[in-house]
């Protein structure tokens, strides 16, 4: 069993995070042509076998979700999960047309991933330059069935840790919710928590 | 140049792939230009290997490449460039001038013998893809609209079908089986929904002649829409109802069904009933009345009769037997009505014939002498017209034979009545005789009484012209017109 997050290690987490989603807005920024603003109000961390009561509420409709696993010092999956009809809201905005009917089709998952793509990276991307990690990261993948990843998942053991951050996505006056999932395999998240405190202690030092 | 040679090598299988492939260094120096780039481009591999890609196509400085770029080429996380979102990344026209769009990932690719970073990028030709993808939109919004408009139609029949005031079912043809019935249909019948739904007419005892449903469900089949026929249904009390039926041919899910709607009509068919009686009624009461006044009509004229037996001058008699005559020539009018079906409407030549039979009885003694014919078009008039009418033919053809043919001279009466434009009649008496004499002449001798009258009639009943003209003969013509 993990012992549980001091406050210092939490704020550093929640400050990557921040960092991560900062930057994504950025890079949406030059993607859409008009200001992007990206916020994670709310970050918790629990267990695998929790996730499925954070996510009921997410997982009776149908999702739209990109993925790709990371491997280096810590490993796991990071998912960008979004309602369909939000993903479909999105991709309308980013792309500047009409969203039309609530269904995606592979022009739109495209674009979707692309976005998936761009908060993920910046999310992943800080969390390896802030705490100095190299990872390998596969391509990222579209999917529309999120329990496939719980299941996935959920083979690795229940004691796994995620960190679940909701994203609000503001972009012309549309406010999209997503979650970013963060799965960490056994050991990874300690391994996470370690690099965490030695930022910490680099940073007071 | 040997180091670009052998990357070439290195990367010839990229030149397999059915996408266009670059391997980048981390100075944007183009390593590899795989064979479907230099189709695509018209770019050839030895004129961009060594070059720097940001100035070969100086848009990929722009931010919204540049920046994620930077990120592969810095030891980073793959990154997608969506058509979507980018159209393209390397500019390249399809024959018909329109722009390749592409789906481009970069990635970063390790080369173990080298020190530089370097990206794998690989672009996939979505032109077609992103065509059919618009295609199926297209195609997909347009269903979605005829299942809009289905769904509305179907609402509107949905609504139509409920509130109807009329029972109305709908039967699958197949076994008769009603799968739906609207409110007033359970009102009328005072079956309930779970009693009606999936059984048969034939199940419900429903119908009095079952054999007559069965007929117009057949009859359905031919001609898709049968209007108002009238069927006897038991209602769940027992009570016969009549009901005006009609029934249009459904199709749902593939299947024929019978939409059928009836309309109580019990009441009606009972007011109808009673009105036929008091109808039939009323009839045997009129002809009953009009048998009376034909009647006593004739017993006036027998008294009269009877009374210038007892008359010693010669004029009363005349002028009684004249009065005979006509009132004679009245109840004939009421005989017809009775004994004929209408009796609202005379027959006006049947009329004629049967007057001037009379006349020729009562008043010529050799029939031989003067010939009575009649002509006329088919022509109904109303007892009000009728009358001034036989009275006015009765005094002109009276007149005609006792003064156009004195001296036992022989000769024609005719009688026409033709039916003009605008339902005007025209009605004709001349004869051949000798002429009847000028007004002046008329005012001394005996017919002057007789023609006023008919004028009077004429004029003032009919409200008709009148008119004498005297040729080989007399002809009188008389014009008037039926009201509408």
């Amino acid at each position: 069993m993990t012992k549980p997050l001091d406050p210092k290690q939490t704020d550093a987490l929640k400050e990557l995070m921040n960092i991560g989603v900062g930057r994504a807005a950025g890079m949406l920024y030059h993607l859409v042509g008009s200001h992007v603003q990206l916020q994670v109000p709310d970050m918790t961390i629990i267990n695998l076998g929790d996730l499925a009561n954070q996510l009921d509420e997410l997982l009776a409709e149908k999702v739209a979700a990109v993925q790709f696993r990371f491997k280096g010092s810590f490993s796991g999956v990071a998912e960008l999960i979004f309602p369909v009809e939000s993903a479909n809201k999105l991709v309308a905005v980013i792309s500047d047309e009409d969203s039309g009917t609530t269904d995606l089709d592979s022009a739109k998952t495209a674009a979707l991933t692309e976005v998936g793509n761009i908060v993920l990276n910046s999310v992943m991307g800080t969390f390896a330059n802030m705490l100095k990690q190299h990872l390998e990261f596969s391509l990222p993948i579209y999917s529309e069935n999120a329990v496939d990843f719980l299941e996935r998942a959920g083979n690795a053991g229940v004691d796994e840790k995620i960190i679940l951050a909701q994203v609000h996505f503001m972009i012309r006056d549309l406010e999209i919710v997503g979650d970013i999932i963060l799965l960490f395999e056994v050991g990874s998240f300690d391994a996470l928590l370690s690099h965490i405190d030695d930022l910490i202690d680099e940073l007071e030092a | 140049m040997d180091d670009n040679d052998s990357a070439i090598n290195d990367f010839a299988i990229l030149d397999l792939l059915p996408t266009g492939a670059i391997v980048l260094g981390n100075d944007y120096i183009v390593f590899f230009w795989n064979s479907r780039l230099e189709e695509w481009t018209g770019i050839n591999r030895e004129s961009i290997v060594g070059s720097n890609i940001l100035n070969k196509f100086p848009p990929l400085k722009e931010d919204r490449f540049y920046q994620r770029l930077e990120d592969v080429l810095g030891g980073g996380l793959p990154v997608i460039f969506s058509s979507k979102l980018h159209k393209y990344f390397i500019p390249s026209p399809l024959p018909g001038g329109q722009m390749r769009q592409q789906q481009t990932t970069v990635m970063p690719l390790d080369i173990s013998e080298s020190d530089g970073r370097y990206a794998l990028v690989i672009i996939e030709d979505v032109t077609d893809l992103t065509k059919t993808i618009g295609n199926f939109r297209a195609m997909r919004d347009k269903a979605l609209e005829e299942i809009e408009i289905r769904k509305e139609t179907e609402e509107r029949f949905r609504t139509a079908f409920n509130t109807n005031p009329d029972p109305t079912t709908i039967e699958r043809l197949s076994d008769n089986i009603i799968i739906d019935a609207n409110d007033s249909f359970f009102t009328v019948t005072g079956f309930n929904r779970e009693e009606v739904i999936g059984k048969s007419m034939e199940d419900l005892n429903f119908l009095v002649q079952p054999f007559s449903k069965n007929q117009l469900l057949d009859e359905l089949n031919k001609c898709e829409v049968i209007v108002n026929r009238e069927l006897q249904i038991r209602r769940k009390d027992s009570t016969i109802r009549t009901a005006l039926t009609s029934l249009c041919l459904l199709n749902i899910a593939g299947e024929p069904h019978a939409l059928t709607i009836s309309k109580d009509i019990t009441e009606l068919r009972e007011t109808q009933k009673k009105l036929q009686t008091s109808l039939g009624e009323k009839e045997v009461l009129l002809k009953e009345i009009h048998h009376r006044v034909k009647n006593n009509m004739l017993t006036i004229s027998a008294l009269l009769s009877l009374q210038a037996a007892e008359a010693k001058d010669e004029r009363i008699t005349k002028m009684v037997a004249e009065s005979m005559n006509r009132i004679q020539a009245m109840a004939m009018i009421h005989e017809t009505l009775y004994s004929t079906e209408s009796l609202a409407e005379i027959e006006l030549g049947e009329y004629l014939a049967k007057l001037c039979e009379k006349i020729q009885s009562a008043l010529v003694f050799d029939r031989k002498k003067i010939l009575l014919t009649t002509e006329s078009d088919e022509i109904k008039l109303s007892p009000d017209q009728a009358i001034p009418c036989a009275l006015a033919v009765n005094e002109l053809v009276s007149n005609s034979v006792e003064h156009a043919f004195p001296s036992n001279r022989s000769g024609t009466i005719t009688v026409e009545s033709s039916l003009l434009e605008g339902k005007k009649v025209k009605l004709t008496v001349s004869d051949n005789g000798v002429g009847i004499a000028n007004n002046e002449d008329l005012k001394e001798n005996g017919p002057f009484l007789g023609l006023k009258l008919v004028k009077s009639l004429v004029v003032e009943q009919l409200n008709g012209s009148f008119e004498v003209t005297r040729q080989t003969g007399t002809i009188f013509n008389i014009t008037f017109k039926i009201p509408e």
